[in-house]
């Protein structure tokens, strides 16, 4: 008997070292190492997290940074959201808390250029627009990295308006965004590069709940929207709809490719704590791209996030504009955050034209490539 | 212990191999079978191991020979479709619409020109059969300067873009393009492009005729999976951001996802190669993969077929030779039992007839019903057991014998003992009766007795003559004692001094012994002696000594 058990043990070694073989020796034994690997590693961060606690070196201290976003939680700050999640704002030691930003009970905006200035947080979202004028101001901003390097800023209208260039603008009810913001600077530039008349347009506010439903119950004909955003939601709600990409016209000022999120702190934030700056946009960065390598993961992990304070359909739709989004962050030849000197001088330019700055600003200075270039080892 | 216990009392001697069971290592019917086992099974698996090994790299090279083919093919097909992509803007910029192409780039903003240029744009994008044979589709074909501006288009609302953000915008101007495929900002579509500048006579580039490639031919192109079997995929990867170019054949892979694998990141890092690795699947599936660089497109160009379908075949030759190996090794062990018994129990029975004759059962003979080696061995076991049997019978025989004869002598000698023992009884008896006779007292007279001494006197007798002559001095109340030496043949001092004392005893008794019969020789010898006689009365001779006795008994009685 325990020969026999002996030998059909042998012979169970022998056929389970037969299909082994057959099935790719290395790989299965790859499979498993690396399955060893990740356990060790896991345990290994376990027990680290319980050993850095108390053994974490007084000269580097987890330094905290609060980011102020621009708008309320949507799949547009993805990257930011996504260097929380993924490790990556704690592995460059930094206690990164989120500011949604939006609009207050009282009606307010939530500036984000007012919040970083009086130091309630170290980084603010803006548009490059607002940040020059805000620098023109006085306000010693500097961004340091674009989560859109496109404009999606476009021009939505039911296809019965037949909205198919520019021109076709003359005669519509446009549902405008707020005069000065990013959205209204750059349907203004386009007008004048496009030689429309604003006169011929007629421009109605709407909020930004509920004009998506104004483009399609006729109240308006067209509509200011961001691609990721109200364009999907419309499109959602007939995919025949016409969507008129800003950034596709402008030919006299280079492009109407105003940078629409740009991430900013102070000049003496940079000054003083560079390593901190340095420390955000290392995650950052690694938060953006893993959100563009997995962007139907990134929008899931913004619904299951924030999806409870978002309107339904808006919450299906994090999807779509996710995978909107994925030319904007990283456009083909380019890195997740990188910025270019042309779109900054273009915006200045923009701005000079609509008159919303007085005079020529040092552009250069108004946003660094420094922390972007020491990611990508340029 | 029981074994033990009974083996130590069958055998003396203590320190040799215990007659119980052995051990089963050390038995032959399964030192037999193993190896049989051996010597049948381990040829077996070999033949069997290098047989799956050799299907496996068979099956292996087949389904690697396949996919290598497919992906030459797949990469040659896309050389192809790019190549005529190329041609038919090459057509254009140098055919029958050069001069209208010319006119436009020198008047942009003529209506009527760009009218013209882009019906002819769409007539050619519309257009299947510009080069016969080639799967061309063109989504749009459209002319744009260098600025940037775009001045006609098969797709009229093109008209007046701006291309400058674009990516391929800059390598346009200097040379025929090839932009690999990008997700375009606003339709969020995966758009290709090709670009042809359009040069002036002073080699100017005057503008840019650019034509955007249907993506759904490469996607079928990819999906043609013929030669690839039941579970094969070719697909396409981005080098920028890792994400598909063309469909998963399978369910719920979105194109807009970072995909990776062995074969997908070897061949994004250029290189080409084949292995046996697990797929971008999600649980991942083990695949046999071929992959390779498409530079055109910036993409790595990847067929597989899952592991299980690829070696499908040697599976199942594995399977069935693992089946044929294990039938025969159940053949084998079966045999070796049926052998192993066959052999092992003549052995057996031996070895335990062996053990009982050990322990002295002569009686019990070994039934082997073998007709071999094993049958013979019995048969000279039994006969070898039964001469035991028979000497032993004989040898018992011989000293029951021996025994009885043992017994006889000694019963004899027992006899022959007694019998000594009455002979000298007898003649201690007649010994007796003799000393008695030699020594008689006889009374001849009121008084008187003679005692005659006959046969030599050595000191015992001497002592009992004196008790015998007291005796009968008692008996006879007897006055005088004749005491007749003549039967006595010598009278040493010792004889001489015997008798003078038994006279002086008689005397205190109150009789007178006398001497009698005293020969010459006799007195002579007592003479010599220097024995003093003095005081005995002797005479020559019994009757003179009887005469004298009766003399003085009468002078006693008168006196």
């Amino acid at each position: 008997m325990e020969l026999s058990a002996q030998f059909s043990i042998m012979l169970l070694l022998g056929l389970a070292r037969i299909r082994y073989v057959e099935r790719g020796a290395h790989m299965v034994h790859r499979v498993w190492s690396r399955l060893f690997t990740v356990g060790l590693l896991a345990s290994l961060v376990l027990a680290g997290c319980g050993a850095a606690a108390p053994t974490a070196t007084p000269e580097l201290p987890p330094a905290s940074a609060s980011i102020q976003l621009s708008w309320f939680h949507s799949i547009e700050f993805a990257g930011v959201y996504e260097a929380l999640n993924q490790g990556y704002a704690s592995q460059n030691k930094l206690d990164l808390t989120i500011k949604e930003g939006g609009i207050t009970a009282d009606g307010a905006y939530i500036d984000p250029v007012t919040e970083v200035q009086s130091g309630n947080a170290e980084f603010g979202i803006a548009g490059a627009d607002v940040l020059l004028r805000a620098r023109a101001a006085g306000s010693p901003l500097v961004a340091i990295a674009a989560i859109y390097q496109r404009s999606p800023v476009a021009l939505v209208s039911l296809k019965d308006s037949n909205v198919l260039k520019p021109a076709d603008l003359a005669g519509k009810t446009i549902g405008i965004a707020p005069p000065d913001t990013t959205v209204y600077i750059s349907y203004r530039a386009l007008l004048e590069s496009e030689q429309v008349d604003p006169a011929t347009i007629t421009e109605v506010p709407v909020l930004p709940q509920s004009s998506v439903d104004d483009l399609f119950s006729g109240k308006i004909d067209v509509l200011h929207a961001f691609i990721t955003h109200e364009a999907t939601q419309a499109r959602a709600r007939d995919a025949s709809v016409n969507v008129l990409l800003l950034s596709d016209y402008g030919i006299d000022i280079y492009s109407i490719d105003i940078y629409s999120n740009v991430i900013f702190t102070t000049e003496s934030m940079i000054a003083e704590h560079p390593e901190t700056v340095q420390a955000f946009i290392n995650a950052l960065t690694k938060g953006l791209t893993w959100a563009v390598d997995h962007p139907e993961d990134a929008a899931k992990h913004v619904v299951e996030t924030y999806g409870a304070t978002m309107a339904p359909p808006i919450q299906a739709l994090q999807d779509e504009g996710m995978l909107a989004s994925v030319p904007l962050i990283r456009p083909a030849g380019s890195q997740p955050g990188m910025m270019n000197a042309k779109i900054w001088d273009n915006t200045e330019q923009v701005l000079l034209s609509q008159k919303l700055i007085d005079k020529p600003l040092d552009v250069a200075k108004a946003y660094t490539l420094t922390f972007l270039n020491s990611v990508y080892g340029q | 212990m029981a074994n033990n216990q009974s083996s130590a009392a069958v055998d003396p001697a203590p320190e040799s191999e215990p007659l119980g069971p052995l051990p089963i290592w050390q038995q032959i019917r399964w030192g037999m079978i193993l190896t049989l086992l051996l010597v049948a099974l381990l040829p077996l698996v070999g033949v069997e191991l290098l047989t799956l090994v050799l299907t496996s790299r068979q099956s292996y090279n087949h389904v690697y020979n396949q996919l290598q083919s497919v992906s030459q093919l797949k990469a040659n097909q896309i050389e192809h479709w790019l190549g005529d992509s190329q041609l038919v803007l090459e057509v254009l910029a140098t055919g029958p619409f050069e001069a209208s192409l010319a006119n436009l780039t020198q008047t942009p903003d003529d209506p009527q020109l760009e009218q013209l240029v882009s019906t002819a744009l769409t007539s050619v994008a519309s257009a299947h059969d510009i080069i016969p044979g080639a799967n061309l589709n063109f989504t749009e074909l459209f002319l744009f300067t260098p600025e940037g501006r775009v001045i006609a288009s098969s797709e009229p609302v093109q008209v007046g873009k701006v291309v400058r953000t674009q990516p391929y915008f800059d390598a346009s101007l200097t040379d025929s393009f090839i932009q690999p495929p990008y997700y375009a900002v606003g339709s969020g579509e995966l758009t290709m492009v090709v670009t042809r500048p359009i040069r002036d006579a002073s080699n100017q580039v005057v503008a840019v005729l650019a034509g955007r490639l249907d993506l759904t031919v490469l996607a079928n192109l990819m999906l043609e999976r013929s030669g690839l079997g039941a579970s094969g995929e070719t697909y396409l990867v981005s080098l920028e951001s890792s994400y598909l170019l063309t469909p998963s054949r399978f369910e719920g892979y979105s194109l807009n996802q970072s995909y990776h694998s062995q074969g997908i990141d070897a061949a994004l890092r250029g290189e080409a190669g084949s292995g046996v690795y697990m797929n971008y699947q999600s649980p991942p599936e083990q695949v046999l993969g071929v992959y390779r660089w498409v530079p055109e497109l910036q993409a790595g160009l990847i067929a597989e077929v899952e592991a299980t379908e690829a070696f499908a075949g040697s599976r199942r030759a594995a399977n069935y030779s693992l089946g044929f190996a294990a039938g025969i090794g159940a053949l084998v062990i079966v045999l070796a039992l049926l052998i192993s018994s066959y052999l092992s129990k003549p052995i057996a029975a031996l070895t335990d007839g062996a053990r009982r004759v050990a322990e002295g059962e002569l009686d019990q003979l070994v039934t082997v019903h073998a007709h071999n080696e094993l049958g013979v061995l019995s048969r000279v076991f039994n006969t070898m057991t039964e001469q035991l049997r028979l000497n032993q019978a004989q040898l018992e025989q011989r000293v029951a014998e021996r025994t009885a004869e043992l017994e006889h002598s000694l019963t004899e000698r027992n006899r022959i003992l007694d019998e000594l023992q009455d002979s000298l009884t007898a003649r201690e008896q007649l010994k007796e009766t003799v000393r008695s006779l030699s020594m008689p007292v006889v009374a001849v007279h009121d008084a008187i007795i003679v005692m005659p001494l006959i046969g030599e006197i050595d000191a015992a007798r001497a002592g009992m003559l004196a008790r015998s002559l007291m005796d009968g001095i008692n008996e006879h109340r007897a006055r005088i004692a004749l005491i007749d030496v003549t039967g006595v043949p010598l009278i040493d001092s010792a004889v001489a001094e015997a008798l003078l004392t038994m006279m002086r005893a008689a005397q205190l008794l109150g009789t007178h012994s006398v001497l009698v019969g005293v020969r010459p020789e006799i007195a002579q010898s007592l003479l010599m002696l220097d024995v003093d006689l003095s005081s005995v009365d002797t005479r020559s001779d019994l009757k003179s000594g009887i005469q004298y006795a009766l003399e003085l008994l009468m002078r006693r009685n008168q006196g």
